[in-house]
């Protein structure tokens, strides 16, 4: 599998085991925007339903 | 200090060179260019005995996707003993989010990026042994935006040297990490 880069100073190369191991650590309990959120970030079109009776 | 009014064609005496050299507000201390696709950046002797209290700013990196959170973390405690709190606002909403994360997490939170993002803190007392103060503010621009301002703490008294940029799930290129000290006399 391949881990993501880190950058030591000026050399990036992909994380050993042990960093990448740390990165998950920080990571796993990163914030994420609350769905509620992102879904009015997300407009989605409303389309009006046909009242009763009305044609199509 | 008190300030000293110079006049033209006068000698400067080097005592009062000093002097103001060695009373400058912030001093540079390094600079770091982000590289490509990186989620994790390392930065190396940015913490010393010289300085108590820095001023950290990272500039306009690329995010690969936006609405993924920023974390710093310093090398000299790598547990569960950081703390935060955090505003995020997104501009096309008129809604202030809020977030907290008790002693569980392991880096302070820096906001929560849009494409490009940029930001600037303080740390308080990351070399000294005594636990580490961060707040500060960031920013970001395209795609979907979250500006952010952000405090935390680490309980940890244990001295750091050095700090990692730490992006949750997606990578960062290009942009510029810069250190200062504020000078302590």
């Amino acid at each position: 599998m391949t881990k993501p880069n880190i950058q030591i100073e000026d050399e990036v190369r992909e994380m050993t085991e042990e960093e990448y191991a740390d990165y998950l650590r920080v990571t796993e309990h990163a914030f994420k925007v609350p769905d509620v959120v992102a879904d009015v970030v997300e407009e989605t079109p409303v389309v009006d339903e046909p009242s009763e009776g009305e044609q199509l | 200090m008190a300030v000293k009014t110079f006049t033209d064609n006068t000698s400067l005496p080097a005592s009062d060179i000093n002097a103001y050299l060695n009373n400058g507000g912030l001093v540079y201390i390094k600079q770091q260019t982000i590289g490509n696709a990186v989620s994790s950046v390392v930065v190396t002797s940015a913490f010393s005995n010289d300085y108590d209290n820095y001023r950290i700013i990272i500039s306009g990196t690329v995010v690969s996707a936006a609405t993924n959170s920023m974390y710093m973390t310093i090398n000299g405690s790598t547990g569960a003993t950081y703390a935060a709190n955090g505003i995020y606002m997104a501009p096309n909403l008129g809604t202030i989010g809020a977030l907290s994360q008790a002693p569980a997490v392991t880096g302070f939170w820096l906001g929560i990026s849009g494409a490009t993002f940029s930001a600037t803190y303080d740390v308080m007392n990351p070399f000294s042994a005594k636990a580490t103060n961060v707040n500060g503010q960031s920013a970001s621009s395209g795609g979907t935006t979250y500006n952010n301002t952000f405090m935390g703490g680490d309980s940890n008294a244990a001295s750091s040297t050095g700090f990692t940029i730490v992006q949750q799930i997606t990578t960062l290129t290009g942009g510029i990490i810069t250190v200062y000290g504020y000078r302590k006399s």
